[in-house]
């Protein structure tokens, strides 16, 4: 036999070993095709990505759930969505992520109630963790997705600024303390004010239980001195000033600039109650979460921080085509 | 490079095979992508269609009962009466879907609404887009986008705004309105949300007039910019498919118009989703394909070795017959051809044996008689006897006689020993033949005498050497010798043809028939057992002393050798009349013969 006989000899023969497996192959991949036809196992075929929240019950988390469910769909993943009852259980929210370490996800997306703790528990993660809303300072943290707090906090302080005409006194409220976002915005309104020499800040007020308490700390700090505008850090906050203002029939001189996007923070804006209020898209951070984490489990490259570009919503432009589905996500 | 016949049998049914086999797989999976993708558009055009219609029959329905709304305040003179409201009530209460309906006055005051809320005393209504519409085409009803419900306190919801212009009659005065009826965008927004064309495909709604989009799945991240989707392109589209690759991917784009309401349905379905049964049948026929190769792989193997191996073993046979082994037959089992070429192969096996063995007797026969010439040469009794009758005639003084004797027993011997040569001129035979008559002339005292002819032609041939004097000899002891009358001795020599023919005559007493016959057949008269001639054969029991010892046999069988089967001689005789011989060889000049060479 010459060489080349030999060669093509070896040559069929591998077809054939080829050809051999291949139908093997094909004889399991049948049985899958079988099973396709079941849309719930073909369920469970994909992959699982978990996606932690602070809680589930606010419209900003339901949006953000909205956005991720939409970007599973897009990507055919399967989507697990888990969330602590209370939005600041954060050895809840930490058991929770633990849970889903161990378990099959293939990417973790943590929405963290407290980002130096939520760094512990993810520190050893062996899958892709990505940081949405919160920062989370951990070597295993592929990305952070979300607003830059310190640059909404700025716009507000301009806002404001401009809004008392540059002069007056200005009280920062917030419903929660020691977190990070609120420090964030605190210290980008706070660099904000630094050339508006006309403007001072007069207090920095927590109040920690909720919008009566909110209610009742501008009522105590405005029968005190003569407060000439609020920067509401949350919803509660804003809601609970606004209502005093209200109440105190000065909506009109003072000048509210808040955050996010309550329903009643809503028609205190559109009431003239309050002037702006500083929103994120937590639409887009769900979805952009969703996408990144695919990403990297696709082992592409993503980079560190994905900023969601916050906007000012005043009376003017709320209603606008864009707004409107920012601001009212849900068709109810 | 030569390559087996295993080998090109299995290389070429196998790619031949193999490229059948994938030329009508690919035909077959074209066919078959091609009928999927029609049928995937097809379905998607049913969808979308299915959707526009539901919408249709939605847009009439709401149409319907603002229909009803507007001749009820119209008939009632105004919304304020009683009858009216609570008939306008009823409405309400059928219609879940109908958040609210409101009349105002061109300037934008609230004549009345129902459910009865408030409305916010810092619209500017008239600044309104449905408010605008209706008063600018006033008994046009007009659909607003979807947008949210802004007007009244408490809640915020998405509603299709209806407005009219119309004309009520108040307090006797005729004054034109708006009526505003708002319609949750729920049901239509649950109805496209519902619709899913595969897993990732989706439909949209946009307005036919601007291009805004009326619902989009991910209508967020088009506003934020993360995602794009090519309406411009749907826009001028009234009904059907395009292919849009605007997103980086091929997407089948399906559109239908929503007839009253100025909207299109556009269906989005990804083609990476139409084609995965494409793939599916794809991976069918590579499987069909692998299965085949593997049969036709092995197929052609078996059958490649089935043909080749029954030809390897027709070789191994030759090639133990190259080695000198002929006795084995070779059985060998296989196709018709094959087994007829090891039949043929073994006859002519057979036939080489045989002709071998011929080769080996007739070699044999021609050493045998070659040694009885070369015996016959010098035979002893011939020249003793001639010497005896030298010495006689010694005594006799006949001294011409003797010189004539030794001078004729000397040439004889010149020629019949010669240079060890078989073949020699037939002049030489001649004179050959002519010495040894001289000296059985004169040894007989002149009982017979001879004569010798030949055409001049003739003696420049080649002839065997010694096949003249055994006859001579015969006519001699056998015809001449006992005859009482004088005895003649007749020899010629010719060329007849492409032959040369000599012939001895004598009038002897002749061959009987029975001897004549063996004679002829060649096969009776042995070498060794002299030919008896004479009437008796009982007189012959006489040994031939004087013979040359070489016998007619011997010529014949010598001349069938060198010369073949259609060459040799022939008696003729008649007792008491005398015998003819004739023989006849080929006629050859020269050296050169092969044959000549041969002995």
């Amino acid at each position: 036999m010459s060489r080349m006989e030999k060669f093509a000899y070896g040559l069929l023969v591998i077809i054939a070993v080829i050809a051999i497996l291949g139908i093997f192959y094909s004889l399991f991949g049948s049985g899958d095709s079988e099973e396709r036809v079941d849309l719930a196992a073909k369920d469970s075929q994909k992959p699982v990505i978990t996606l932690v929240l602070r809680e589930t019950q606010s419209d900003f988390w339901q949006t953000v759930t909205m956005g991720a469910e939409a970007a599973a769909k897009e990507f055919g993943l399967s989507l697990v969505v888990e969330a602590p009852a209370d939005s600041d259980d954060i050895s809840g929210q930490q058991a929770l992520v633990t849970k889903s370490l161990k378990g099959k996800s293939k990417a973790l997306i943590v929405a963290a109630a407290d980002d130096v703790e939520m760094a512990k528990t993810v520190v050893s993660a062996r899958i892709p963790v990505i940081a949405i809303d919160t920062d989370i300072e951990a070597p295993s943290v592929r990305t952070f997705i979300g607003v830059d707090n310190y640059e909404a906090g700025k716009k507000a302080g301009e806002q404001i600024a401009e809004m008392m005409s540059k002069q007056g006194q200005v009280v920062i409220l917030s419903s929660v303390k020691d977190d990070r976002n609120m420090e964030l915005r605190m210290r980008g309104i706070l660099d904000a004010f630094k050339p508006e020499s006309f403007v001072t800040v007069l207090d920095n007020r927590y109040c920690l239980s909720g919008i009566e308490a909110c209610e009742q700390v501008v009522q105590s700090l405005m029968n005190a001195t003569l407060v000439d505008g609020i920067v509401a850090l949350d919803a509660e906050a804003a809601i609970g000033a606004g209502r005093e203002l209200v109440r105190r029939g000065e909506e009109e001189r003072v000048q509210v600039v808040a955050f996010e996007s309550a329903h009643e923070q809503l028609e205190q804006l559109q009431d003239g109650v309050l002037e702006a209020t500083i929103v994120q898209n937590p639409f887009s951070m769900g979805y952009l979460g969703v996408k990144h984490a695919v990403e990297a489990i696709d082992g592409d490259q993503i980079p560190r921080r994905v900023e969601i570009p916050s906007k000012v919503i005043d009376r003017e432009n709320m209603f606008w085509m864009d707004n409107q589905k920012l601001l009212f996500p849900f068709v109810k | 490079m030569r390559s087996s016949i295993q080998f090109i049998l299995t290389v070429s049914f196998s790619l031949f095979s193999v490229a059948v086999i994938a030329m009508f797989g690919l035909l077959l999976y074209d066919k078959f992508s091609q009928t999927e993708e029609q049928s995937a558009i097809l379905s998607t055009q049913q969808i979308v269609e299915q959707v526009s219609y539901n919408l249709e029959d939605y847009v009439r329905s709401i149409t319907d009962v603002f229909r009803v709304i507007d001749q009820t305040i119209q008939a009632g003179g105004g919304a304020q009466s009683d009858t009216v409201a609570s008939e306008l009530k009823a409405i309400l209460r059928t219609r879940e879907d109908i958040v609210s309906l409101a009349l105002f006055t061109e300037q934008g005051e609230l004549i009345e609404s129902m459910p009865r809320q408030q409305v916010r005393n810092s619209m500017r209504l008239t600044d309104q887009s449905w408010f605008k519409s209706a008063t600018d085409t006033p008994g046009h009803l007009s659909f607003s986008l979807p947008h949210i419900q802004n007007i009244y306190h408490g809640s915020y919801r998405w509603v299709v705004s209806m407005s009219k212009g119309i004309t009520i009659k108040q307090n006797g005065v005729t004054q034109n309105a708006v009526l505003l009826v708002d319609v949750n965008f729920k049901q239509i927004d649950e109805l496209s949300q519902r619709v899913s064309l595969g897993q990732k495909g989706y439909v949209y709604i946009i307005d036919d007039s601007a291009g805004n989009i009326v619902y989009h799945p991910q209508q967020q991240l088009i506003y934020i910019g993360l995602k794009y989707e090519n309406v411009e392109q749907a826009l001028k589209y009234a009904y059907g498919s395009y292919m849009d690759d605007s997103t980086g991917e091929d997407r089948l784009i399906t559109i239908k118009t929503v007839n009253n309401i100025g909207w299109k349905v556009v269906g989005v379905s990804y083609m990476d989703e139409v084609m995965t049964s494409k793939q599916e049948v794809g991976d069918y026929i590579v499987r069909i394909l692998l299965l085949v190769l593997l049969l036709v792989l092995i197929i052609s193997a078996f059958m490649s070795a089935r043909i080749s191996r029954p030809i390897k073993q027709l070789e191994k046979a030759m090639k133990s017959v190259e080695r000198g082994e002929f006795g084995t037959p070779v059985t060998i089992r296989g196709a018709l051809e094959v087994e007829r070429l090891s039949q043929r192969y073994n006859m002519m096996m057979g036939t080489i044996k045989q002709l071998m063995n011929q080769i080996v007797a007739e070699q044999e026969a021609k050493r045998k008689y070659e040694l009885e010439v070369l015996q016959a040469q010098i035979n002893p009794h011939f020249l003793y006897n001639t010497l005896n009758s030298v010495v006689r005639m010694v005594g006799m003084s006949k001294n011409e006689e003797i010189v004539k004797t030794i001078t004729s027993l000397s040439k004889l011997f010149r020629i019949s020993l010669g240079k060890g040569q078989a073949i020699i001129t037939v002049k030489e035979e001649l004179e050959h033949a002519r010495n040894y008559l001289t000296i059985q002339e004169i040894r007989f005292k002149n009982k017979f005498h001879f004569t010798l002819e030949a055409d001049d032609e003739v003696l420049g041939f080649r002839t065997l050497k010694l096949i003249l004097q055994p006859i001579i000899e015969n006519a001699i002891v056998h015809g001449i010798e006992r005859m009482v009358d004088e005895g003649y001795i007749e020899v010629r020599a010719q060329l007849i043809g492409e032959r040369v023919r000599f012939t001895i005559k004598d009038n002897g007493l002749g061959i009987d028939e029975k001897t004549l016959q063996k004679l002829n057949s060649g096969q009776a008269v042995g070498t060794s057992e002299p030919i008896l001639q004479g009437s008796g054969s009982g007189s012959g029991a006489m040994p031939v002393s004087s013979g040359s010892g070489v016998g007619v046999h011997n010529v014949r069988e010598r001349i069938r050798l060198y010369y073949g089967e259609e060459y040799g001689l022939t008696y003729e005789s008649e007792l008491e009349e005398g015998t003819t011989v004739t023989i006849e060889i080929p006629r050859r000049i020269g050296t050169g013969d092969k044959k000549e060479v041969d002995v």
